[in-house]
């Protein structure tokens, strides 16, 4: 998903959940934030590196591709944009090496969900009490979010899990009905993707396993990103069945599954139940989110702004990067966990640690290894030591 | 390109360069060890693809490539390995054959990049089609001469250059589509 979605339909979904409008902004811009949170940001602000959320394209480029290197790569787009489905699937007559990676292939309403929104509710109300809850919960928004959008791909480089092939089809909805037509898809980083004419980016065919470019969608290029997209293709794993992708009706679901979400986080819902919706509660917006949802255009952030500023009552600002930088900068260093960026970054430290602890225990390596520290004390990296003693405090309370 | 791609760029390169000089070194002991690294190197890339389509690819849609791509560069190899007692010209002319077919490759990969619009075809294509043309030349040159320190002269000058092109890609800008 985009910024349209991340941030100005995020906040919608707050404001739609109950939270206020300060509270709103701070969740949908933790939520965006969650796509530039990169190795480079967190260096120029002196943080902790572990808290990357992401990787810059210049990132990825020189991003190694041998072990350690794919477990880094693993544990950022695992734990934050293809959050797992099932860590403990079967495939009939399947090596360990493959299993390994088709377990990380990431749909919605996994169990992985349910873990990031406890997790979330937990280190919200630990961020409660110096008034910094709303980073994990727009953290836990974009999570959530991107389990619809980016179903069927996994965050680990893997030719056998994320290839496409020519197969790909977009179906159009027009007054004589449904038609389609085969999706062109060429690799120019440089030249937009042509709605009308059907030309989309992608990456480039990589017959190798561990290629950068058969990370995640990259493959299928921004498809998974548009929310007014139909489009139907061969998955690599699919083992040649076609998936139907339906982006209107997915990201309808993912935006009511928002709301229910932040239902539960708010304290409104006793506990977060797979597959529920809070269609009920969107139901009067239902025809201007769908409108939304199903118009033809590349960047939604216009409507939804609109849309947002109308639930608000006042202008939204846009996102703005370096909002927050100045205090995370100017706090002094035992104060920095208790500035906005501080707490955005535990969030992610624990999002980032608790993932890759279900990864591990389900007996896969690819996102490396996860020492459960209340068991046998610190031996990770030293990023985290501030996330244990984050812990360690709030068991004292 | 990633740095482990890079990586065996460079590693690429220098094993041209080292193959130009073990040829120009030892004429024609040197042929022989250059058919013996490419014997074996084929039969390792076709062990590794077999590898990778019984462990994985067999369950992946088109990896059926991986089975077909396994079998035939590890018979190219074992080809490569039976012919090391042959006459020097033979040699020379498989290790030409086999030149070329890379550059025919290269061609065909060039061919498929400037389809998607990627912005590495052009050198992808160059590289392919000097290739070719070294091959083909060598080969008449050496046929009809049948000057076999020539034919070691322009074969060795082909892989230096081949060898130059890799590391120029090396140090090449890369664009990739970025995945948010």
């Amino acid at each position: 998903m985009q910024k349209d979605f991340h941030y100005y339909a995020t906040y919608c979904a707050a404001r739609l959940a109950g939270y206020g409008h300060e509270e709103g902004m701070e969740i949908c811009y933790s939520a965006q934030l969650t796509d530039w949170c990169s190795r480079t940001f967190l260096g120029r602000l002196r943080a902790p590196k572990a808290a990357a959320t992401t990787q810059l394209q210049l990132e990825l480029a020189d991003a190694r591709t041998d072990l350690l290197g794919l477990q880094d790569i693993t544990r950022i787009w695992a734990s934050f944009h293809f959050l797992p489905y099932d860590l403990y699937a079967k495939v009939e007559r399947s090596t360990r090496l493959y299993r390994n990676k088709y377990r990380l292939i990431c749909k919605p309403n996994g169990i992985l969900v349910k873990d990031t929104l406890d997790l979330a509710k937990k280190m919200s109300e630990a961020g409660a009490a110096h008034g910094r809850g709303t980073q994990a919960v727009g953290l836990a928004m974009h999570v959530l979010a991107d389990t619809w959008a980016h179903s069927g791909f996994a965050g680990t480089p893997s030719l056998v899990i994320n290839n496409t092939n020519t197969w790909f089809y977009e179906i159009l909805s027009g007054p004589d009905g449904e038609t389609e037509r085969p999706v062109r898809f060429r690799h120019s980083p440089s030249a937009p993707d042509d709605p009308k004419k059907g030309i989309y980016t992608n990456s480039i065919y990589q017959w190798d396993e561990n290629s950068i470019m058969n990370l995640g969608h990259g493959r299928a290029g921004h498809l998974p990103d548009y929310s007014f997209i139909r489009y139907r293709y061969l998955p690599a794993w699919g083992e040649y069945d076609e998936i139907l992708k339906d982006n209107p009706k997915e990201y309808w679901r993912a935006f009511c599954q928002m709301v229910y979400a932040m239902l539960f986080l708010r304290g409104k819902i006793p506990e977060f139940e797979l597959g529920h919706y809070a269609e009920e509660t969107v139901r009067p917006w239902a025809e201007e989110i769908h409108r939304i949802l199903e118009k033809r255009q590349t960047d939604a952030c216009g409507d939804w702004k609109t849309l947002g500023e109308k639930l608000a009552g006042q202008a939204l600002e846009d996102f703005d990067l370096e909002k927050y930088t100045g205090e995370y900068l100017g706090a002094k260093e035992d104060g920095k966990d208790a500035t906005f960026l501080g707490s955005f970054f535990l969030a992610a430290m624990a999002q980032k640690s608790m993932v890759t602890e279900r990864i591990f225990r389900s007996g896969n390596l690819l996102a490396g290894f996860s020492v459960d520290f209340t068991q046998k004390g610190f031996r990770g990296i030293g990023d985290f030591r501030r996330l244990l003693k984050l812990f360690e405090k709030e068991g004292q309370g | 390109m990633s740095f482990t791609q890079r990586v065996r760029t460079v590693l690429g390169a220098l094993g041209s360069f080292l193959g130009a000089v073990l040829m120009v070194a030892l004429e024609e002991e040197g042929y022989i060890l250059v058919l013996i690294f490419l014997s074996v190197s084929l039969m390792l890339y076709g062990l590794r693809e077999l590898i990778f389509y019984f462990t994985m690819a067999r369950h992946m849609v088109d990896g059926r490539a991986a089975l077909y791509m396994g079998i035939i560069v590890l018979d190219f190899g074992a080809f490569a390995m039976t012919i090391t007692d042959q006459a020097g010209v033979f040699i020379a002319l498989y290790l030409l054959g086999a030149y070329a077919f890379s550059g025919v490759i290269d061609i065909l990969r060039a061919l498929e990049a400037k389809k998607q619009e990627a912005g590495s075809w052009r050198l992808n294509l160059t590289e392919g089609i000097l290739n070719l043309v070294f091959a083909i030349g060598a080969a008449v040159f050496g046929l009809l001469i049948g000057d076999m320190q020539d034919l070691t002269l322009i074969y060795a000058s082909g892989l230096v250059y081949s060898g130059i092109l890799k590391l120029i890609s090396v140090f090449r800008k890369s664009a990739i589509v970025y995945i948010p």
